[in-house]
């Protein structure tokens, strides 16, 4: 396994277990690291608990800190997982946590207790009522979704920034808009009347634009591993939600 | 950094597509940037049981590689990874015109030459004389690598790699791959758990089959270079089967067949060199890859070949020997002088390891009763553990001394631990090796007694203990022989005699809970449920754990009849295996096998639900446990049918979704889990048909070309895989008859014909199949159809 010299700096791969001097550098890579997913957070967050978006934004304010002064973080050893993973740990434990201290601030008060159930501990799980969230997306899925769109959200944002500056602009635009237009074969079409752009030329952008945002987003995942064989786990996991690319005819013949 | 916080939150089907566009990561998806600084992916080539292959660029040599990335198998043994790196260097160090050169190993992963050649298996059977010249020059490289020992041990068709002829005057060259690869195969660690095939077994040889590593040297490779030689002078491995442990078996057990019975135009003489390379006895076999490929040099310079047909007497003494267990009740003497000789051999080593043995002996026994009295208390996971650490003692042994009593020991102990297949085996093996092992062979008879012997099982079991009673030696317990009694009783019918026996083992071992079983199981077939009932309670309660509960289920099942009674034990075990699997994950076992099991017990009840959820727990806390995501498929795919019966056409479309995606994580897990292969398939099949109903026809045809894709997987994953054929033969004529609807005849019959090939390749494995049968009929209205509109 190429530990150290293939992952050295990655934000998580900084994040060593049980160092004493290195508290302060550790500390500011999982602030940076846990502050881009803030959004998959809540969104668990939300799953779990119920909660208003707003309850989740404190929620997560307070996860934060939890991490830090519960000593979650010092055991966090990122030689032995992905972030995403070491995350979904840690938000169990402390959804378990906060809602046994909240249970016992409401004891007595005629409150219904938290609703916890899917999350962690079946046991525990099934003693609290099911959350009464018509959107019953289990949390960890729902982290999940999440992760995907803040991934291909923020790979896409260096796409642009990277493209701008080299004054290409409309590289960037015409993949955005390709991206957001259902299906495949009309969105050529509908990207290039937009664009005034031969189809070619859609094809051409797209083309250039593939190749940066893979590597884009290959960075980004490379972030929160810290070794090959995560890196390949993390990437058949996000890669397992992509849309396939429909048969060339749009006639809809039989392929194969 | 250029990063910075993205201005939009895209949806779901933009994220989605966005993903699609980074597909290329796929690649790196199974390889990860493990390049070893210098080669560059170009695509995968290919996949198997160990790993993934890539094309690659060594960006400093600028020439073109192959690298194999290593991902062993769940269960594979703690020094796998350190064996592979051992081999591989090994096998850097051999230079040949045949072999695929190895430029550079690690733990992870072999630098290989790339060989721009398709593998042999596509080469047409045709030409024999072409095959015949191509395994020549293979037998010579192989040959050449056992010189500087390094043995290959999973050579078949796909890892020949064929070379096509060149400019100027190049000729086809035949190049051997994968050397230093070589298959583990110590009791099936190949074979994942739930059954599931990573490789195929088709092209091993007995010994690699009977998982006798001790046995394993070059004729285990001459074996792989007749089966190849096989399979492509008559298109077909020798052995085929749809169930790999069957295939196991038969391929430990029985003959290979002639290969001239299957193509009656064959030379004889290659028949004879393919028989000889394919002799059962390693002995017998040719001594070496080289004498192999002199003969086949023979065959093709006219000259007459070495080989022989083995003669009629040596057929005759096999023949006894394969059928012993049989014929063992009418003589068990004369059995003993036939295999006289490897009785003695054995003897020298028996008597160089006996005082070994004998501390192996008190060893067994002692965890015997251990793992009886945890399972009185109820700490089945103690139990297991104790049995667990006898079964590796057994092994360390057995890998320093092959004695039939340390595998009857093995076998003994595994059938505690509820390994009955590889009990079976071990026992079978001690027999084999010394016949006058009786108490190995009451063992096998008790085994064969449990559950639901067929009659053909069962007459094989009152053999075994006909012999262990006929000849009892001071090693088989007054208890044992009274429960062998009892147990053959009870196969023949005596259930008077049974009672009386099975009540004399109470006597003799009050706490026997096999006892009690035996007395249930009486009863049952007298009619008396609430003493059944009661007794098979009773045993469960003295006996947690598994080896109980398949007792009293399979006693409930051999009486299906009476229904309520057998249902209910039958409930009861599974409610007391959910109570166990409950009381451990309770006390403090969090472990996702702990949660696999009782997810398994709350399915049987139906509490879908329920077993959902420990499912996804087990996921959550195992990531990497392909099992539980293949699991939860099932479950998922479970919903999606009751959904579809109840009309909820877009719940059973999620359904079935959501169970694409497990199997797909296990397939990123694990690759070449052929049943994950074709569940997705079967699950997109399933797709098709309702996104079709819900007047959605252009994701249903996405998805039939997706089902395709899946069926091909698993079949190459598992060549001969017969379920996944016969999936893919419907997947045909889902597609003909679209086809058909599409007034496109041509396109129609072409499926049709694919459809034919594949349940031709069904019904030659399993020739009553009735689906199959079905299937063709199908086919051929289908075909009628077309004619009367033609």
């Amino acid at each position: 396994m190429p530990a150290d010299g293939v992952f050295p700096s990655t934000c998580w791969s900084r994040i060593r277990p049980g160092e004493g001097a290195g508290t302060g550098e550790r500390r500011e890579a999982y602030e940076e690291l846990a502050r881009s997913y803030d959004a998959p957070i809540r969104a668990y967050l939300r799953a779990a608990l119920g909660r208003t978006s707003h309850d989740a934004d404190d929620l997560a304010q307070e996860f934060f800190a939890w991490t830090l002064e519960s000593g979650f973080l010092g055991k966090a050893d990122p030689s032995r997982g992905r972030f995403r993973v070491f995350l979904k740990v840690a938000l169990r434990n402390f959804v378990r946590d906060a809602s046994r201290r909240e249970r016992a601030v409401v004891r007595g008060g005629g409150r219904r207790a938290v609703p916890l159930a899917g999350v962690g501990d079946p046991d525990e799980a099934a003693a609290v009522p099911e959350p009464a969230d018509e959107n019953a997306e289990p949390p960890e899925a729902a982290l999940d979704r999440a992760w995907r769109a803040a991934l291909v959200g923020r790979a896409l944002a260096a796409l642009e920034a990277e493209l701008v500056e080299e004054g290409r602009g409309v590289v960037h635009r015409v993949f955005h808009d390709y991206l957001l237009a259902p299906g495949e074969g009309e969105s050529h079409a509908t990207v290039a009347a937009r664009h005034g752009l031969s189809r070619v030329d859609v094809q051409n952008h797209l083309q250039r634009a593939r190749a940066r945002f893979e590597a884009h987003l290959r960075r980004l995942v490379l972030d929160t591993v810290s070794n090959a064989d995560d890196l390949a786990d993390e990437l058949g996991w996000l890669l397992a939600a992509r849309a396939r690319r429909r048969p060339a005819d749009p006639t809809g013949t039989e392929p194969g | 950094m250029t990063d910075r916080p993205p201005d939009e939150t895209l949806p779901d089907h933009a994220v989605a597509k966005a993903l699609g566009e980074a597909a290329g990561l796929l690649d790196e998806a199974r390889a990860g940037d493990l390049v070893l600084g210098r080669y560059r992916l170009v695509r995968e080539v290919g996949r198997g049981g160990m790993g993934v292959v890539h094309e690659a660029i060594d960006l400093e040599l600028h020439r073109r590689v192959a690298i194999k990335f290593l991902s062993l198998p769940p269960g594979a043994p703690d020094d796998a990874r350190a064996r592979f790196l051992r081999e591989a260097r090994a096998a850097a160090r051999l230079d040949h015109e045949h072999l695929a050169a190895v430029y550079e190993a690690t733990p992870d992963a072999l630098v290989m030459q790339f060989i721009d050649g398709a593998p042999l298996s596509t080469v047409p059977i045709d030409d024999v004389r072409r095959v015949a010249r191509l395994l020549r020059d293979a037998a010579r490289a192989v040959h050449h690598a056992h010189e500087h020992g390094v043995v290959h041990r999973d050579l078949k068709p796909q890892n020949l790699l064929v070379e096509p002829a060149g400019p100027g005057d190049r000729e086809e060259r035949i190049v051997v791959t994968d050397f230093g690869l070589a298959k583990d195969l110590d009791d099936g660690a190949s074979l994942s758990i739930s059954g599931h095939v990573l490789g195929t077994p088709s092209f091993m040889a007995p010994e690699q089959a009977a998982a006798d590593s001790d046995r394993i040297d070059a004729r285990t490779d001459v074996w792989g270079l007749g089966a190849t030689l096989f399979d492509r002078l008559v298109g077909r491995p020798p052995f085929v089967d749809g169930d790999v442990l069957r295939l196991l078996r038969r391929v430990a057990e029985e003959d290979a067949p002639r290969p001239g019975s299957l193509r009656r135009d064959l030379p004889r003489d290659l028949d004879l060199i393919v028989r000889r390379a394919l002799e059962s006895d390693p002995a017998r076999r040719y001594p070496s890859a080289a004498a192999l490929a002199d003969d086949l040099d023979r065959f093709l310079t006219h000259r007459p070949v070495l080989a022989r047909a083995p003669s009629v007497a040596y057929r005759a003494r096999r023949f006894v020997r394969r059928h012993r267990t049989v014929v063992a009740g009418a003589g068990v003497a004369a059995l003993a002088l036939a295999i006289a000789g490897f009785v003695a051999w054995d003897e020298r080593v028996r008597s160089r390891a006996s005082s070994a043995a004998l501390r192996l002996s008190e060893e067994a026994g002692a965890v015997l009763a251990d793992a009886a009295l945890e399972r009185r208390l109820g700490d089945v996971e103690r139990a297991e553990r104790r049995l667990d650490e006898g079964i590796a003692r057994c092994r360390e042994f057995l890998d320093r001394h092959d004695v039939p009593h340390a595998r009857f020991l093995l076998g003994r102990l595994l059938r505690a631990r509820g390994e009955t297949e590889a009990a079976r085996r071990a026992l079978g093996r001690a027999i084999a090796a010394d016949p006058t092992l009786f108490e190995a062979r009451l063992e096998r008879g008790l085994l064969a007694a449990d559950g639901d012997p067929t009659p053909a099982d069962a007459a094989r079991a009152v053999a075994d203990l006909d012999a262990a009673l006929a000849a009892p030696t001071p090693s088989v317990r007054r208890v044992d022989l009274a429960h062998a009694r009892a147990e053959r009783a009870r196969l023949i019918g005596d259930l008077d005699e049974a009672r009386r026996a099975f009540e004399e083992v109470l006597r003799l071992d009050p706490l026997s809970s096999a006892a009690r079983l035996g007395l249930s199981r009486v009863a049952l077939a007298e009619g008396d449920d609430d003493a059944a009932w009661g007794l098979a309670m009773s045993a469960v309660d003295l006996h947690q754990g598994f080896g109980p509960a398949y007792l009293a289920r399979s006693s409930a099942r051999s009486d299906a009849e009476t229904g309520g009674v057998g249902d209910d034990v039958d409930r009861a075990v599974r409610q007391h295996e959910l109570a166990a699997a409950q009381q451990r994950i309770v006390a403090g076992d969090p472990s996702a096998a702990a949660l696999l099991r009782r997810a398994g017990a709350r399915l049987e009840l139906d509490d879908v639900e329920g077993a959902l959820s420990d499912f996804s727990t087990a996921v959550r806390r195992d990531p990497s446990n392909a099992t539980a995501h293949g699991q939860r498929g099932l479950v998922h795919a479970r919903r999606a049918a009751d959904h579809g019966a109840a009309g909820r056409l877009d719940d059973a479309l999620a359904a079935w979704g959501a169970a694409i995606e497990d199997w797909e994580s296990a397939l990123v897990l694990e690759p070449a889990l052929a049943g994950a292969h074709n569940n997705r398939g079967v699950a997109r099949l399933e797709r098709e048909r309702l996104l079709r109903a819900t007047g959605r026809p252009d994701e249903a045809t996405d998805e039939l070309a997706r089902a395709r894709e899946a069926f091909d997987a698993a079949i190459a994953a598992a060549p001969g895989f017969v379920v996944a054929l016969g999936n893919r033969a419907v997947h045909r004529r889902r597609t003909a008859e679209r086809r058909a609807a599409a007034l496109d005849e041509p396109g129609a019959r072409a499926a049709i014909a694919e459809a034919r090939a594949d349940l031709d390749a069904v019904l030659r494995a399993r020739p009553d199949d009735a689906d199959a049968l079905e299937e063709n009929e199908r086919l051929d209205r289908l075909e009628r159809a077309l004619d009367a509109r033609g």
